[in-house]
């Protein structure tokens, strides 16, 4: 019996991770130091625009041209309005 | 020590309950407090303007947090409105909840005698009633782990193995509910370990972590993973605490920290700190999972912003030791002392229009509340003001433009209207046509 509780709790912890696991290969560019090291200058560059970073989500990295391109997904939050979603590149 | 040993024992030579009839009416009594404490808890909900760490939770977004806390109040938001009574309101329901289940963590340690007086003490304790009028996550959270420790307690003690996966659940939404969640499972885990070696039942510690003779280690172990690849794969939890480590977050200036997480507590507790540290003596009589529930309450205010009242809601565990001092007090000093504990919270969480003792935050006018319709009116015809300085979350929750950070931007390409707050000590460009001042802001 207990066996089986804790057999359904891996089930559920596989079943938790999921939505995190298949976010992996998006966030594997972050093991290169380069796409480290330029993420707070593509914040800056964002923060250009007005934006609150904390209405925005990274969504993918990628390499481009020599350059490393912060893909962004950003949507404006007040009481009054959820703004429309924005997706916004920063290449650097 | 000697007297505090003298202090938490005096009680000892004092008798007890001997009477139906005095044990009857302590039970009115208790109900009453119960009753008290859940009607503090609706008290003056609007009265403060949302802070910026509550605009933040109810807009729902925050790359620092694990989503559940975020997802609930914009889920009933949705239903009920954005509103400030709706946002606190999540806290309210979560606070009240709070109750029943001290009352089984009690019970189950002691009786049902104890339990009812643990439960009237978490109803009027201050920290846990003010912080369950505003919208924080640590009033969630608070919730969550107590949650998890009386799965903890059942599925350690009962043969119904329905109670390991409820210990799983719970563990897992406290994770979820705010990144720091899994503080308390990790410490649970880690207690016991040590409960495990010191009853001699793990001989081979390298195959601890799959050996099912543990099943509630295996279980929390497994509640902490879906919470692992969540702060692995996004990024904005641990930037935050590498942008905040080292001041903020962290030992640094471990003395002064120490002092002010003793003054916030000591703030927010009143009369209760005086009733915790007279409890000392009976502290040793609680199971070690009580203390490492409180140790999570140390160490989340200290590590993570001593000065951060909200950290003090997870306090309200000091209602157990407090109410197994007062089963070995006389009737008479027990019930004198829930008077005079009830009194103080009254006095320091009652309606503000009535108490002069009221806490500084329904004592301060509320700006915003007072001057959002002015500023917006000045603003209707705008849909994006920007605003310089640093300003809190709370003004999105305020104004209705959007608002664009212009600390980053370059003023002179900007066209619209400019809020800067006078706080920030910031200049209005000389030839600007001022729109809207008053002692706050500056509309240009």
């Amino acid at each position: 019996m207990k066996n089986r509780s804790i057999i359904t709790c891996l089930i559920l912890t596989i079943l938790f991770s999921v939505p995190s696991l298949i976010r992996i290969p998006a966030m594997l560019p972050f093991i290169d130091s380069e796409v480290r090291a330029k993420a707070p200058l593509a914040i800056e560059e964002m923060r250009k625009n007005g934006f609150w970073m904390v209405n925005a989500d990274i969504e993918s990295i990628t390499k481009e041209g020599g350059r490393v391109c912060y893909h962004w997904k950003h949507q404006y939050r007040s009481r009054f309005e959820f703004g429309e979603v924005e997706f916004i590149t920063t290449c650097l | 020590m000697k007297i505090l040993r003298v202090a938490s024992h005096w009680s000892l030579v004092t008798g007890r309950e001997t009477s139906d009839k005095r044990l009857a009416t302590s039970d009115t009594f208790l109900s009453l407090l119960i009753l008290l404490g859940i009607l503090l808890r609706f008290t003056d909900l609007p009265v403060p303007e949302l802070s910026t760490d509550e605009a933040q939770l109810a807009l729902g977004k925050s790359a620092a947090w694990t989503p559940l806390a975020m997802q609930t109040i914009v889920f009933i938001q949705n239903i009920f409105g954005f509103e400030t009574i709706v946002a606190r309101g999540v806290s309210v329901v979560m606070g009240i909840i709070t109750l029943p289940i001290i009352y089984l963590i009690t019970e189950h340690l002691t009786n049902k005698k104890t339990a009812l007086l643990a439960t009237a003490i978490a109803a009027i304790f201050p920290s846990h009633i003010l912080f369950s009028r505003l919208a924080y996550p640590s009033i969630y959270l608070c919730t969550a782990w107590l949650l998890t420790l009386l799965c903890f307690l059942k599925a350690k003690s009962s043969k119904n193995n329905l109670w390991l996966i409820a210990l799983f659940l719970s563990a897992v939404t406290a994770t979820f509910l705010k990144s720091q969640g899994l503080v308390f499972p990790l410490l649970l885990l880690f207690g016991e370990f040590i409960s495990q070696i010191r009853q001699k039942r793990i001989t081979n510690y390298s195959l601890f972590i799959i050996h099912y003779s543990f099943p509630v280690s295996t279980i929390i172990l497994l509640s902490l993973m879906p919470v692992t690849f969540y702060i692995l794969t996004h990024p904005g939890i641990l930037a935050t605490v590498l942008l905040y480590g080292g001041n903020m977050y962290g030992v640094s200036g471990a003395f002064q920290r120490l002092m002010e997480l003793i003054n916030a507590w000591q703030h927010t507790l009143s009369l209760f700190a005086i009733f915790a540290i007279i409890s000392i003596g009976w502290w040793k009589r609680i199971s070690w999972p009580i203390w490492m529930f409180l140790l999570t309450a140390f160490l989340t205010g200290y590590l993570l912003g001593p000065s951060h009242e909200y950290y003090s809601t997870h306090l309200v565990i000091l209602s157990i030791p407090i109410a197994l001092m007062f089963t070995r007090a006389k009737p008479i000093i027990k019930n004198l002392s829930l008077a005079i504990l009830t009194v103080a919270t009254i006095a320091f969480l009652g309606p503000s229009k009535f108490s002069p003792y009221v806490h500084p935050l329904y004592q301060q006018e509320s700006y915003w509340t007072a001057n959002a319709d002015k500023i917006n009116e000045v603003l209707k015809n705008d849909e994006e003001v920007m605003i310089m300085g640093y300003p809190g979350h709370h003004l999105r929750w305020y104004v209705k433009p959007k608002l664009l950070l212009g600390r980053y931007m370059n003023e002179e390409e900007w066209d619209g209207k400019i809020l800067i707050l006078k706080k920030d000590k910031l200049e209005v460009p000389e030839g600007s046509e001022v729109v809207y001042e008053d002692d706050t802001l500056v509309i240009y």
